[in-house]
């Protein structure tokens, strides 16, 4: 003990302590947070097994995807792997990561007009989510690439993943846990919502100033070309469909028409499928929708068998 | 610069280093630089601002120490004027002009003044306060002025208590400005725990509880009372652990470089009466105020009415000083009101205290006198935090009713209810609940003697343990993501 009253000796020693006690922790819960399966991240990670049909996209598609109508008239399988909030970059993190550990026999990816606008989400890469499966070499491949040297902090300073997102992920996951909390997604991953049309939104948004900006994002593009690229490398069919929008919308997209025919271009010269539900009756009737781009539950509903009929021609034509 | 930054976590250490790494002679040319940038990274141009009111105070204190009487009064009228002048312009000119314009509207005059287009120097209401003690020390010849002008500007500019306090005295502070500090180890770790300390109020306590308050405080008309009353003593923890956790980091800074800051907070809370929660809230600025305002004005020694209306010019100039808006006034001068009718019911309540026979359950009088003490308290907070006044008055009258009782019982049993009415998730409340009882231990621990010693005596790993759990109670709940500035940042 007489050593730690060397000034130097004592710090390095407490130190030391600080970060093997921030080791331990981290590592804990490394282990902990996967099984906090409210959150659908976790969910997604978590599977390792066989599905005919897996559904990528962003909230159009977790919420949009009636999974038991799809598998039903499918007759197969069928996983939404559709993330609240995400562009690309994060769907192609998450469908590269599930195909590592589990078999798809197609892959149904959902488009919308804003995927490729800079300035369309939030926070359109949600990084901590992915934190605690930095091990998974996609995924540090994928927050390398978005978020720079940052990983290497994330990675190598220990907790320093879990204090920086504190609100997140770590502790809330626990609490999850332990008071068992529900997902608010179903056993397919869908999230159907019973809401009606919210003209209020719909209201502010016609009577938005500017209807013409819209920052064309290349890397989003990249991401989704890579997405494309990952199925054939795994000859994997991919179909890529238009989320049906409310039509009284797309007057105020003038942009729209551009972003359409580069998701169309591309997938048609990478020798796949692209649909498009724009002219269906569906997308006139708002009843249909709980916002502009968003199905309901009855929406979605109603969707399912014409996109399960599509997918299904689209396959017997491959 | 905010202290819960990456920013400052960089700079901190190196200017810590560098300071004792410097030859003695020259560290104050090396605090003074460190604290100048610190200042700077809010906006370089208000640093013209700071240099030129040093330079005019540091020229009147010595023109004064060889002036006669009359020109001595002269030069501190001088230094009044361009000290006050300064605050009044950046900080109360638009204030005024708008209440004079609205004044004008009323009668149908027009009114034409416009207003100044300048944002709030950060700081100044602390460091204006500290040369003015500095240049009434020297008139009224409790201290020489100071000769070295590195040095008065280093007690000026001093980065740790530069923008939001302890306000400190120049006989404290200067004489330690001057001495050559030899690093120590027992500072350095007393230090680092006071900064830890800090850091855990703000970012474990005060910042989780501003998410309820100001989600409670968005719209007040349509909130329930018992929603409202939690969201109110919500308030009363977060700027008691903002501003508490800012002075402790600013003292625990200091400490690191061998120097001594009042203390600013001493469990306000805990105070059995409003007098007593003066002397334990914001030490160093009621002591100001005590020194340069209350004692001039005559102190205790003057007719009772005349106390009294001190006591309430005092507590008004103070409510003005946090901030240019009637709310703050009307705050003051509440706590002015709790003075006087407190002075002017004392009799009444010993003697209804004796009458009930509290006074022989000494114990559950003090609880009593805390309990009462933190609800005026809180009341007052009431009119601090709303966005106005008629926003306060509502919420004072929502509380009164008491209706919202259900909800608050719903959020406990259904966490969805908890997040729609008070903007927090359950792990929220568990940091709540962790963070409010760490709080409290401190507290105890501040106050027993006996306890403290104890702890101090604890063998090295038990305090390490201590130290270690702190840490990680900071780590997994302190907020880090988008740093909020500290609340007196704005005054």
């Amino acid at each position: 003990m007489n050593r730690l009253k060397n000034p130097l000796v004592c710090s390095l020693v407490f130190v030391v302590i600080l970060l093997a006690v921030f080791r331990f922790e981290s590592a804990v819960l490394d282990r902990l947070v996967p099984l906090d399966q409210s959150v659908k991240v976790n969910w997604i990670y978590s599977h390792a097994g066989t599905f005919d049909y897996a559904f990528v996209g962003s909230s159009a598609a977790y919420a949009g995807i009636d999974g038991k109508a799809l598998s039903d008239t499918l007759g197969g399988s069928v996983i939404n792997l559709g993330l609240d909030g995400t562009a690309h970059p994060e769907q192609y993190m998450v469908l590269a990561a599930f195909l590592e550990s589990n078999d798809v026999g197609t892959i149904i990816l959902q488009v919308d007009a804003w995927g490729l606008d800079e300035n369309a989400y939030g926070y359109p890469f949600h990084e901590y989510l992915h934190l605690p499966y930095l091990d998974k070499p996609v995924v540090a491949e994928v927050v390398a690439e978005r978020r720079g040297g940052r990983l290497a902090a994330w990675k190598y300073v220990p907790f320093l993943k879990y204090a920086e997102f504190n609100t997140q992920i770590g502790v809330p996951n626990i609490v999850h846990v332990i008071g068992g909390r529900q997902p608010e997604f179903d056993v397919y991953g869908s999230s159907l919502r019973n809401q009606a049309f919210n003209q209020a939104e719909f209201e502010d948004l016609a009577a938005a100033d500017d209807h013409h900006s819209y920052a064309w994002s290349t890397m989003r593009a990249e991401y989704f070309e890579r997405m494309l690229e990952l199925a054939r490398n795994r000859g994997i069919p991919v179909i890529v469909y238009l989320t049906p929008e409310y039509h009284g919308v797309l007057q105020y997209s003038p942009w729209r028409h551009q972003v359409v025919s580069y998701y169309r271009e591309t997938v048609t010269a990478a020798g796949q499928t692209f649909l498009s539900y724009d002219n269906d009756p569906l997308c006139r009737d708002r009843l249909n929708f709980y916002n502009t781009s968003h199905l309901n539950r009855d929406g979605a509903g109603r969707f399912a068998p014409l996109l399960a009929h599509d997918v299904l021609a689209a396959l017997r034509r491959d | 610069m905010l202290f819960n930054s990456l920013h400052f976590a960089v700079f901190l250490p190196c200017v810590v280093v560098i300071y004792f790494a410097t030859p003695g002679r020259w560290r104050w040319m090396w605090l003074l630089s460190a604290s100048y940038y610190f200042y700077a990274c809010w906006k370089v141009e208000y640093l013209a601002l700071i240099v030129v009111s040093t330079l005019v105070d540091y020229v009147v204190a010595r023109c004064m120490a060889r002036a006669v009487a009359g020109r001595r009064t002269f030069l501190l009228c001088l230094s009044l004027a361009v000290n006050l002048g300064l605050l009044f312009a950046f900080k109360y000119f638009n204030f005024v002009n708008a209440s004079v314009r609205a004044a004008f509207g009323h009668f149908d005059l027009t009114y034409s003044v416009p207003a100044l287009d300048v944002l709030l120097p950060v700081g100044i209401s602390f460091y204006t306060f500290q040369k003015l003690s500095y240049t009434i020390d020297v008139y009224r010849g409790k201290r020489e002025p100071e000769m070295h002008l590195g040095i008065f500007a280093l007690y000026v500019a001093y980065f740790p208590q530069l923008i939001a306090g302890p306000i400190e005295r120049s006989t404290s502070l200067l004489p330690q400005l001057r001495v050559v500090q030899n690093f120590d180890f027992d500072r350095l770790k007393t230090g680092l725990v006071l900064v830890l300390w800090g850091f855990f109020q703000k970012l474990v306590i005060a910042d989780r509880m501003a998410m309820v308050v100001d989600h409670v405080y968005t719209d007040p008309q349509q909130t329930g009372g018992a929603v409202l009353l939690i969201g109110t003593y919500a308030f009363a923890f977060q700027i008691y652990c903002d501003f508490a956790g800012y002075s402790n980091i600013a003292i625990g800074t200091a400490k690191i470089m061998g120097i001594d800051l009042m203390q600013n907070f001493r469990q306000p809370y805990y105070a059995r009466s409003i007098p007593e929660f003066w002397r334990r809230w914001h030490i160093s600025l009621s002591t100001w105020f005590r020194d340069y305002v209350y004692i001039p004005l005559g102190g205790s020694r003057v007719r009772k009415l005349r106390l009294h209306i001190n006591l309430l010019l005092v507590f008004a100039v103070s409510a003005i000083w946090h901030g240019a808006h009637w709310k703050f006034l009307v705050w003051g001068l509440l706590h002015g009101l709790y003075m006087v009718f407190g002075g002017l019911t004392a009799g009444w309540r010993h003697r209804c205290a004796a009458a009930v026979g509290l006074d022989r359950l000494p114990r559950l009088q003090r609880v009593l006198g805390v309990v009462i003490t933190f609800n005026l308290v809180c009341l007052a907070w009431i009119f601090f935090r709303a966005n106005s006044i008629s926003d306060a008055a509502s919420i004072v009258c929502n509380i009164f009713q008491m209706e919202g009782l259900g909800t608050v019982a719903e959020c406990l049993t259904r966490p969805g209810r908890l997040n729609e009415v008070f903007g927090l998730s359950r792990t929220h409340l568990v940091a709540i609940a962790a963070g409010l009882a760490i709080l409290e231990l401190g507290h105890l621990l501040q106050m027993c003697d006996r306890l403290q010693l104890r702890a101090l005596a604890a063998p090295t790993c038990l305090r390490w343990l201590a130290y270690i759990i702190l840490i990680l109670v900071i780590a997994n709940f302190g907020i880090f993501q988008n740093p909020r500035q500290f609340i007196y940042f704005q005054f």
